[in-house]
């Protein structure tokens, strides 16, 4: 991990030449490739810090500066210092405030009658190493956290015991239109109004690629200015902040759900039209033709002839209606939108 | 051997018409027409000799007892060899034309309307063609 030719860029705040130049000895001696930047106020520190563009790997800060030390100097340099590591040297006589320093974000600290050269090596290399490793902890808990916070579909964490609401992302809190607040006040069913059961949709237990079960059914889950929603919801038990909790990703389905059922309404009229076809348009038409067939034989009488035509017209008159009837069917084919029948009804309060 | 043709549909006008037909191609002289499957299933079942050969041109959408109907029920008596149905209809249905295909009565599935020229047609079918005279 290690690598001999970097070079750590070393911010040294020490008011005191004789202490910066022991520490320069110290760092000439260890096998580090070191480059100091010296600072001997917070002053210059804090312009140094904020004003150079490259890159500072540690600071060695001395705890009593002319113009401020001790605690002050701590919550003054750690918000400017962001994510570089601080190694507090301090002197004998300080090292009660030293040691409570750690608490205060100091990385570590060395006693200056003690330093020597293997002494501050050790402690730079496992500090910038540290703090790389903590670090890259923090990116990777970040990135977890926002692949939950950051995720489109709404997600919630309840607790398993309690069923109040652990935490819930962005997605959650603009679609439902809780607050995060209200969430953590509330339960699952604050805005559950009916469940798989109730709506006769099926409620299925399914295994994960990774092999964990994990429930998926719909839902009726009702928003805080009372619209409906039909949800698909999957969720599975994990351990959230040291407790056992259920988190839930809820999956608005409603428009998918009434597209669906406008597309099946569709298809139920073409159906109908397709039998209609084939059935009932065909029949006059063909009693037609064989009517106009017989009536070009010969054969028959001027009775018959007569007969024969008023039932030419007659199934005329019948195929005129069926054609009809056919075309408004076709009208009943548009989009409608039945949100209202959907959602409303079948609810719990 | 004799040759019985029965008509079964439940628009009278065709009836009408097919008994004409079958009457003036010489087919049969004296064709039976049912409005229903059951009358005609009816009428089959006391007529039935196995001396004598039926021919049903048969509808499939009626009321009472449709075709597919009728086909079931003259199961329990009717053997295939002298019973010869023409499936007759007005139907277009693909659903209904392979149903047809495959049912041991059937011979043929003809579209309405069953004109005189097709009725020739029939009356030279292989199971048919030794009742008539062919000039």
């Amino acid at each position: 991990m290690t690598d001999q030719n970097y070079n750590y860029r070393v911010l040294v705040i020490e008011d005191s030449p004789g202490d910066f130049m022991l520490v320069q000895d110290y760092l000439d001696e260890s096998i580090l490739n070191t480059e100091l930047i010296h600072a001997k106020t917070f002053k210059q520190a804090k312009q140094i810090l904020e004003q150079t563009k490259e890159r500072i790997d540690i600071i060695l800060l001395d705890l009593s500066l002319p113009d401020i030390s001790r605690a002050e100097l701590i919550e003054k340099i750690k918000p400017i210092s962001l994510s570089i590591p601080i190694i507090v040297l301090t002197g004998y006589s300080d090292l009660n405030f030293a040691t409570k320093s750690l608490s205060l974000g100091i990385s570590d600290y060395l006693i200056k009658e003690n330093i020597n050269s293997t002494i501050l090596y050790k402690s730079i290399l496992y500090n910038t190493e540290r703090f790389k490793f903590v670090k890259n902890l923090q990116d990777s808990e970040k990135r977890y956290s926002d692949l939950f916070h950051l995720s489109p579909i709404p997600k919630l964490v309840q607790d398993l015991s309690t069923n109040i609401f652990l935490d819930v992302n962005e997605a959650a809190i603009h679609h439902y239109g809780y607050s995060l607040v209200e969430f953590l006040n509330m339960t699952m069913d604050d805005i559950v109004m009916s469940t798989a059961d109730e709506i006769n949709i099926s409620h299925t237990e399914k295994i994960s690629p990774t092999g964990d079960m994990y429930d998926q059914n719909v839902e009726r889950h009702r928003k805080k200015n009372g619209e409906t929603i039909l949800v698909e919801v999957k969720s599975s038990v994990l351990n959230f902040r040291g407790r056992s909790a259920r988190l839930t990703l809820a999956n608005d389905i409603t428009d998918k759900f009434m597209h669906i059922k406008t597309i099946e309404y569709q298809n139920e009229k073409l159906r109908e039209i397709a039998w209609l076809q084939s059935h009932v348009v065909r029949a006059p038409l063909a009693r037609m033709m064989g009517l106009i067939h017989s009536l070009s034989d010969n054969l028959i009488s001027d009775k018959e002839r007569k007969v024969y035509l008023t039932h030419v017209m007659r199934s005329a008159k019948e195929l005129d209606t069926i054609i009809k009837n056919v075309v408004n069917k076709s009208r009943q084919i548009k989009f409608k939108s039945e949100k209202n029948e959907i959602t409303s009804g079948n609810s719990r309060r | 051997m004799k040759l019985q043709a029965v008509i079964v549909d439940d628009d009278d006008i065709f009836n009408m018409l097919s008994r004409k037909m079958i009457q003036k191609c010489g087919f049969d002289p004296e064709p039976k027409t049912f409005l229903n499957g059951r009358l005609a299933s009816e009428f089959l079942k006391m007529d039935y000799n196995k001396d004598q050969t039926y021919v049903v041109f048969l509808d499939i959408n009626m009321p009472v007892m449709d075709g597919w109907e009728f086909l079931e029920s003259i199961e329990a008596f009717a053997n295939p060899e002298n019973m010869l149905i023409f499936m007759v209809t007005s139907s277009t249905d693909e659903e209904d034309i392979n149903k047809a295909n495959s049912n041991k009565y059937i011979l043929k599935y003809l579209s309405k309307p069953v004109l005189s020229d097709d009725l020739r047609g029939l009356m030279k079918h292989p199971k048919l063609t030794r009742f008539f005279d062919h000039d």
